[in-house]
Order: structure tokens, then C-alpha cells, then sequence
């Protein structure tokens, strides 16, 4: 490997954990990015929490 | 994954190994290997232990009736079958391969706490002698279910006492074990051997020991807490005194939820070291994989009610735990999908861990299918408490764990002892294994579909058929694990010699750099993985 992963933006964290909700990712995009365990902490947790939100306001809806 | 510096380790090390002998090396032991070995004798004690529980249960239930036991006996088998099974034997087993694979599969000398480790090993046999000796107590074994619900185990006689300190115990066991898998995966990994590099055995592992640590202590406050309410007048779980026997559930299934993912995860683990070995290609979607199951784990946070809908919840909650629970099944079933992908147009050969392995594959998804039907509220108002979910957690705790460990130890034998196994005999074990089993517990969907409510020693005429049926093949189960035994043993005492890469599709380190048997010190000098 010649050239040095490059830091993950903000972007690629979210994207990179929402494929993991998924189970889906290649595993080429990974060797591309360099990432922090505690950047993909924070956004797994917020995912987490948005994913909670999200599927109870499904239930809210439909409730109604 | 290769290796720069083609390192193997020979024997010109043994001097060093101060190997105490005879008992002491055993009781004394802070060998990663020699740990392992105990952990999986260990089990496979637990496993005989609890399967002549399950004979006796399944005896009972032979025909309607109470023909040979009693039923506050009948309630204790059911009850200790189940403790021991979870965590006397599938858990140890797999913290088993834990110890003797994960050192050698990311190069390290040894685990990163062995003194810890000969603790966490040693906590088991008397854990195990408390759920035992449970059934001397005045009164019998307590009767209350695997789950240990309020207010039966408020209520329960002195040997619920036992079980509850068992329960500490293995607690305390699993979190040590836990604390020194994450810390050797994180920190002994050989010089080149990226998280990604690693193993999926170790992957699996580092995820399964993060949910041991977050739910075992959930676990100990669940059973404190009923000792408190027993002896030292809390009434957490007592409706008369403020308290609230749901409470207890929804503590228990927080812990369970997950634990049902400590027990399949490491199985995963070890079917994705055996399939791509027989279909001789990597594994298809490694980082898929590695993320599935990471997710996986997360999510099986949130779906814990799902085991007690009809405990009385808004149907709000209701709801969300269902959907919770069927996306739940994305990532499971990306990891199937995985599986089957790794050995499409590969070069299969079915030697006996690939049976197992397939035999897995089959089962558990069946097994994950009955999940998902029970996961629907109004279906599973219908079938809870019955043998549907009986059937259900047998084709993932029995076809999925236990089919995974046989696999595992058929794959690593080899290594392990340095001497190949029988491979008609395995054969045989395995397809004796796949009929009875499926006898068993196929037609224990009919009879909950039928309406039998689980946890009763006597029924209704009607499910006298599937019932006989279901004995006998309990019968042949059990008995075709005694050839498992004998295969072993015959292995270890006079089986050929093993090549050092026994199987030309595996390749891990432990397969790569280094002999079989594996030396009882290996890797003092890392390898270096490019």
C-alpha cells in the first residue's frame, strides 16, 4: 500500500455506520478511510438513538 | 494474510515451559491452551449433566400421565436443564475456543491476564457444584424456569439461594473472561495484524465479550435483587409491598435478550473460520460481516420485550418491539446470505465440520425463521409458553450453538491434539445428530401450534404421538453424543497424526505457522503478518 488512508469526514463516519445497521459494505471502502474508534462511537450511538425515534414514531403513527 | 518471516515455533523453547505436573498443572494452569482444554472438558461434563436432564424430562413425557417423577421434580429438571445448558455448557464451550484459538490466531504468547484467566476458569466448578447440590436442598430444586421469574423465586425454597449465588458466580467467570479476551485482542495483536486482518473467530469474540461486560452485571442485580426481596425485606418484585413482578422480566430479558446473541455470536464465528476452509475461497463480505454482527449486537439491545408480550404492556410497546425485532433479522440474514455466497462456485469438500457447519446453516435459519413468526404480537399471544418456542430456541441454542461447536472441534482437533479424528465416525456422529435432533424438535412446532403449554410433566391425550415421537428421538440424540465422546477420546489416544495444515483451505496462523499439536508456548516472537 503506497499511498496512507486518508481521515474520514463526517460523512463518510455516518455512512459508514449506517451500512453497518445494514450489514452491507465493501470492504475496499474501508481500506480507502482511515477512521477513529471513538468517531464511530459517537455516530453509532446517535444512530442508535435515531433509530429508537425513529421506529417508535412509526408506532405513534400508526397508533393514531 | 501472509507471513514475512516464515516463524515457526519448535520445540527448542520447551525448556522455558516450567510445566508443573500432574494435578497441579491443571489447578495452577495459566496456560491459554491448557485453560481451554478445561473449559471445554468442563462443558462437555455440563452438556452429559444437562442432557440427563433433558432424558429425564423427556421420559416424563413419554406418555400423559405421571408415569416416573414427580412434578415439583419435573419443574427442577426443567429449570436446571436450562441453567446448565446456557451457561454450564454452551458458554464455557465457546470461552473455551476463546481461549485456545484467539492467542493463536492473532499471533500473541498468551492471553493478556493468565492469572485472571485460571480464575475465571476455576469459578466454574463450584458454580456448577451450587446448581447440583441445589437438588438436595429441603424441598427439591427450585421450580421455577430457567428465567428465575418473581414472584416463583421470591417464593422458592433454599435451593433458589444456591442458584442465585451459581448465578454470581458464572457472572462473575463471564465478565473476567470478557475483560481478558477484549484485552488481549486489543493489545497483543502481532505486528501487521490490523483489526481487519483479524480472524472472524476473534471479531465475533471481541463483540460477544463488550455484551458479556454490558449485560452479566444487569444479570446480578436482576438475582440480588430477588435475594434482597427473599431474605432482607425489599419488595422490588412484590406487588403487596409497592413492587412489581414485571419489573423483574424486564430486567431478566434485557440480560437474555442479548445473551441469546453471546451464545449464536461466537457460533458465527466459528462457522465463518469453517465454510470458507471447505469451500477453499475467503469468506465472501468479510467487512460486511464484521459489521453485521457488530450491528447485530447493538440492536439486540432493543428488542428485549419481545419475550414477554403478553406480560401486560401498551400496545404501543407492542408494536415497537415488534418492528424492532424484524429488522433485527436484516443483519442476521446478510450474514446467511454471506455463508451461502462464500461457497458459491468454491471447491467443496464435506468432511464432518462441514457437515456441522451446514447442518448450522439449515437449522439455524429455520430456527430464525420460527423467530420471526413468533416475534408478531397476535401470533405470539397464541404460541407463548407453548412448544412452539420450545422448538424454537432448541433449533438456534441446539442446531445453531451446538452444531457450531461440534464443527469447531472437529475443525481444530487436529491442532489441538496433533492427531486427525475419524472421519467415518464423525460422519456418522453428525448424521445421527441431524436426525434425531430434527425428531425432536420438529414436531415439537406441531404440539405448540397444537396448544402444549411448556413446563408441565402431564397433557392432554391428544399430543400423546408427537410426544412419543419426541422422546425417542431425544433418546437417540443423547446416545449419539456418547459416540462424540468415544471419538474424541480415540482421537487423542491413538488417532493418526495430523499434518501441521491439516485443512489446505484454512488459513489463520494457527494453521499457517504453526505445528500440530500446537507447542504449549507459541509465538514468544511474534509473526509478522503482511
Amino acid at each position: 500500500m503506497a499511498d496512507k488512508p486518508q481521515k474520514a469526514t463526517l460523512l463518510q463516519v455516518i455512512r459508514m455506520v449506517l451500512s453497518a445497521f445494514l450489514g452491507v459494505r465493501q470492504r475496499r471502502e474501508h481500506d480507502r478511510i482511515e477512521v477513529a474508534p471513538v468517531q464511530v462511537i459517537i455516530v453509532g450511538v446517535i444512530a442508535a438513538a435515531i433509530f429508537v425515534i425513529t421506529v417508535v414514531s412509526v408506532v405513534r403513527l400508526v397508533i393514531r | 494474510m501472509e507471513a514475512v518471516h516464515g516463524h515457526t515455533n519448535d520445540h527448542s523453547h520447551d525448556d522455558h515451559a516450567h510445566k508443573p505436573s500432574g494435578i497441579m498443572r491443571w489447578v495452577q494452569s495459566t496456560n491459554h491452551k491448557d485453560i481451554g482444554t478445561m473449559y471445554l472438558w468442563f462443558s462437555f461434563t455440563m452438556f452429559l449433566v444437562g442432557g440427563v436432564m433433558a432424558l429425564i424430562i423427556r421420559s416424563e413425557l413419554f406418555q400423559p400421565g405421571l408415569q416416573i417423577v414427580k412434578p415439583e421434580f419435573f419443574n427442577s429438571m426443567t429449570t436446571y436443564h436450562g441453567l446448565i445448558m446456557v451457561f454450564g455448557a454452551i458458554m464455557p464451550a465457546f470461552v473455551g475456543f476463546a481461549n485456545w484459538l484467539i492467542p493463536m490466531q492473532i499471533g500473541a504468547p498468551d492471553m493478556a491476564f493468565p492469572r485472571m484467566n485460571n480464575l475465571s476458569f476455576w469459578l466454574l466448578p463450584p458454580a456448577a457444584l451450587l446448581l447440583i447440590a441445589a437438588q438436595f436442598m429441603p424441598g427439591g430444586g427450585a421450580g421455577v424456569g430457567w428465567t428465575l421469574y418473581a414472584p416463583l423465586s421470591t417464593q422458592a425454597g433454599p435451593a433458589m439461594d444456591l442458584t442465585i449465588f451459581a448465578v454470581h458466580i458464572l457472572g462473575m467467570s463471564s465478565i473476567m473472561g470478557s475483560i481478558n479476551i477484549i484485552t488481549t485482542i486489543l493489545n497483543m495483536r502481532a505486528p501487521g495484524m490490523t483489526m481487519m486482518k483479524m480472524p472472524m473467530f476473534c471479531w465475533t469474540w471481541l463483540i460477544t465479550a463488550y455484551l458479556l461486560v454490558a449485560v452479566m452485571p444487569v444479570l446480578a442485580g436482576a438475582v440480588t435483587m430477588t435475594l434482597t426481596d427473599r431474605h432482607f425485606g425489599t419488595h422490588f418484585f412484590n406487588a403487596a409491598g409497592g413492587g412489581d413482578p414485571v419489573l423483574y422480566q424486564h430486567i431478566f430479558w434485557f440480560f437474555g435478550h442479548p445473551e441469546v446473541y453471546i451464545i449464536a455470536i461466537p457460533a458465527f464465528g466459528v462457522i465463518s473460520q469453517v465454510i470458507p476452509a471447505f469451500s477453499r475461497k475467503p469468506l465472501f463480505g468479510y467487512a460486511s460481516m464484521v459489521y453485521a454482527t457488530a450491528s447485530i449486537a447493538i440492536l439486540s439491545f432493543m428488542v428485549w420485550a419481545h419475550h414477554m408480550y403478553t406480560a401486560g404492556m401498551p400496545v404501543e410497546a407492542q408494536l415497537y418491539f415488534m418492528y424492532a425485532t424484524v429488522l433485527i433479522a436484516v443483519p442476521t440474514g446478510v450474514k446467511v446470505f454471506n455463508w451461502v455466497a462464500t461457497m458459491w462456485k468454491g471447491s467443496l469438500t464435506f468432511e464432518t465440520p462441514m457437515l456441522f457447519a451446514l447442518g448450522f446453516l439449515f437449522l439455524f435459519t429455520l430456527g430464525g425463521f420460527t423467530g420471526l413468526v413468533l416475534s408478531i404480537v397476535p401470533v405470539d399471544v397464541q404460541l407463548h409458553d407453548t412448544y412452539y418456542v420450545v422448538a424454537h430456541f432448541h433449533y438456534v441454542m441446539v442446531a445453531g450453538a451446538l452444531f457450531s461447536a461440534f464443527a469447531g472441534i472437529y475443525f481444530w482437533l487436529p491442532k489441538w491434539t496433533g492427531r486427525m479424528y475419524n472421519e467415518t465416525l464423525g460422519k456418522w456422529h453428525f448424521w445421527l445428530s441431524l436426525v434425531f435432533f430434527n425428531v425432536t424438535f420438529f414436531v415439537q412446532h406441531f404440539l405448540g401450534l397444537a396448544g402444549m403449554p411448556r413446563r408441565i410433566p402431564d397433557y392432554a391425550l391428544q399430543f400423546a404421538e408427537f410426544n412419543a415421537i419426541s422422546s425417542i428421538g431425544a433418546f437417540g440424540f443423547g446416545l449419539s453424543q456418547l459416540l462424540f465422546l468415544y471419538i474424541v477420546i480415540k482421537t487423542i489416544t491413538s488417532g493418526e497424526k495430523a499434518a501441521d495444515r491439516q485443512w489446505e483451505g484454512a488459513d489463520s496462523l494457527e494453521w499457517t505457522h504453526l505445528p500440530s499439536p500446537a507447542p504449549w508456548h507459541s509465538f514468544e516472537t511474534p509473526p509478522v503478518v503482511k
